[in-house]
């Protein structure tokens, strides 16, 4: 039966291509206005334009939709206690948001993410902020992960860690500090200054961002969501849907006192047109420390150097971590 | 970005300075092109979906190891997103004419024509490319840039809607 069924649906197949009009020389092919949409009206929306509006530069872009779209195992060693407990997306919003509005009500809060391309590591960063707005973000990238399109060519993996570019940059009080590995400190006014790349996780919790990369995560309506306890006291939230048959996953940890300690989304097999040079996205994750006591933003001296030396980061931070 | 597919001003694609690999692929798998493109959309757009993809490719000029595969990953991915213009699609009616239309060929088994239209465009690609195209999952795979394991899942969910079809159809 099951060979006669496939033979069915192979006919049925041939009949419908045998529909096809005649192949055209290449030069009678015009330009058919093929206007590309987004795939879904989702509130999370893994649409190229959207995501460049908000970000502005390749490191943004790369960053957020790896995170956006990350896939794999996030690495943590979290004990869940009980049974998942369905729930609703809006209930999954207003975990995700009541658990931001702790994170930023913290007199202090440090953010890092990792985000990979085709498994790739591209992108890391992290960020330091505090409750007036001071901030400080150290953003390392692969250049040959990140930006020479090489998972066009499937067969090709980039070159890795040799090209490796560093960017850093600080507000604190009213002015804007910008430096990278090869040009020293310099200094702007904080409100005129065209800054530098934004950190997602960062974004996620900044003032001056927040508006923008807040809606990107929030769960479609659709949404399958389930909250299961962990044993330390904190809840985990995830939520599913599908874009485009492949499952998406986004997955919140809170912490027992309330706020965002991780965040991530999961993606099985879901690609960006390779036509439009989209990255094929691997896993990334994005993870938040409250600083109950924190020291201020340093003051980066203008016309020196950049030392990452003189910030105090995360151990292992890095390409060579 | 260099442009090796130049379009002139009336929208035409110029061929002799597009990079001879995708030339060549083109010409050698345009007929399959087409009818893929037609399983996945239909007749009708089957000509706007290869002519999108034709010219990204060559606006791209990607250095891909297999061209062929490229091709019918970029019809596809024209497939999922389509949206054309109304008075473009009537003037190439007018001016293509169609090989044979479902109406001069009663089809014998409708319930799985409806249900393989009712896939989604994806999982039409990867039941085409398998049944028709007699690809491994991995060539699936190659062709649409995804997952083996993602190949065999639409293929598990499509071949269930199919099944479904046939025997409601007896």
């Amino acid at each position: 039966m099951i060979m006669s069924d496939d033979r069915t649906i192979r006919e049925v197949l041939g009949r419908m291509a045998d529909e096809a009009p005649p192949a055209l020389d290449l030069e009678e092919l015009d330009d058919p206005v093929v206007i590309r949409s987004p795939r879904r009206t989702a509130t999370m929306r893994p649409n190229r334009r959207t995501l460049t509006a908000v970000g502005g530069s390749a490191v943004v872009l790369l960053a957020v939709l790896a995170i956006l779209f990350a896939s794999g195992p996030t690495g943590d060693e979290v004990v869940l206690v009980g049974e998942p407990v369905a729930a609703t997306a809006a209930e999954y919003d207003a975990a995700l948001v009541a658990s931001i509005e702790e994170l930023v009500a913290s007199p202090g809060v440090e953010a890092r993410e990792r985000a990979f391309i085709g498994g790739y590591l591209a992108n890391v960063g992290w960020a330091s902020i505090r409750s007036n707005g001071d901030t400080l973000v150290v953003l390392q990238s692969d250049v040959d992960v990140r930006d020479t399109a090489w998972w066009v060519a499937s067969s090709s993996p980039p070159r890795v860690g040799e090209n490796i570019e560093t960017i850093a940059w600080a507000l604190v009080g009213n002015s804007y500090y910008a430096a990278t590995a090869s040009e020293s400190w310099t200094v702007a006014d904080r409100d005129e200054a065209s800054r530098g790349p934004m950190s997602f996780a960062l974004g996620l919790i900044h003032p001056d961002y927040r508006s923008d990369f807040l809606p990107m995560m929030t769960a479609p309506v659709e949404s399958e969501v389930t909250r299961q306890d962990t044993a330390d006291g904190g809840e985990v939230w995830v939520m599913s849907y599908e874009i485009d048959d492949s499952p998406v996953r986004g997955r919140l940890r809170i912490h027992a006192a309330g706020y965002l300690a991780e965040l991530s989304l999961l993606s099985e097999d879901l690609d960006i047109d390779p036509a439009d040079f989209g990255a094929p996205i691997g896993p990334a994750l994005v993870s938040y420390r409250v600083l109950d006591d924190p020291d201020p933003i340093p003051t980066p001296e203008a016309g020196t150097p950049l030392d990452l030396d003189d910030f105090d980061l995360p151990e292992g931070f890095g390409f060579g971590g | 970005m260099v442009s090796y597919g130049e379009m002139s001003e009336s929208g035409v694609i110029q061929p002799d300075q597009a990079p001879s690999v995708i030339v060549d692929a083109y010409r050698r798998h345009c007929d399959g092109l087409v009818r893929f493109a037609t399983v996945l959309v239909g007749a009708d757009d089957a000509h706007d979906i290869v002519s999108s993809a034709m010219v990204r490719v060559l606006e791209k000029a990607p250095n891909v190891h297999d061209p062929k595969a490229y091709l019918y990953r970029v019809v596809a991915n024209q497939a999922r997103n389509l949206h054309r213009s109304e008075s473009r699609r009537r003037a190439r009616e007018e001016r293509v004419p169609r090989a044979r239309t479902s109406a001069e060929v009663p089809e014998p088994y409708p319930e799985v024509r409806s249900a393989i239209e009712k896939l989604s465009v994806r999982q039409r690609a990867v039941v085409y490319l398998t049944y028709w195209e007699d690809m491994t999952d991995g060539d699936v795979a190659e062709s649409l840039a995804i997952g083996a394991g993602s190949v065999r899942r639409h293929l598990a969910r499509a071949r269930a809607h199919l099944r479904k079809a046939l025997h409601d159809h007896e």
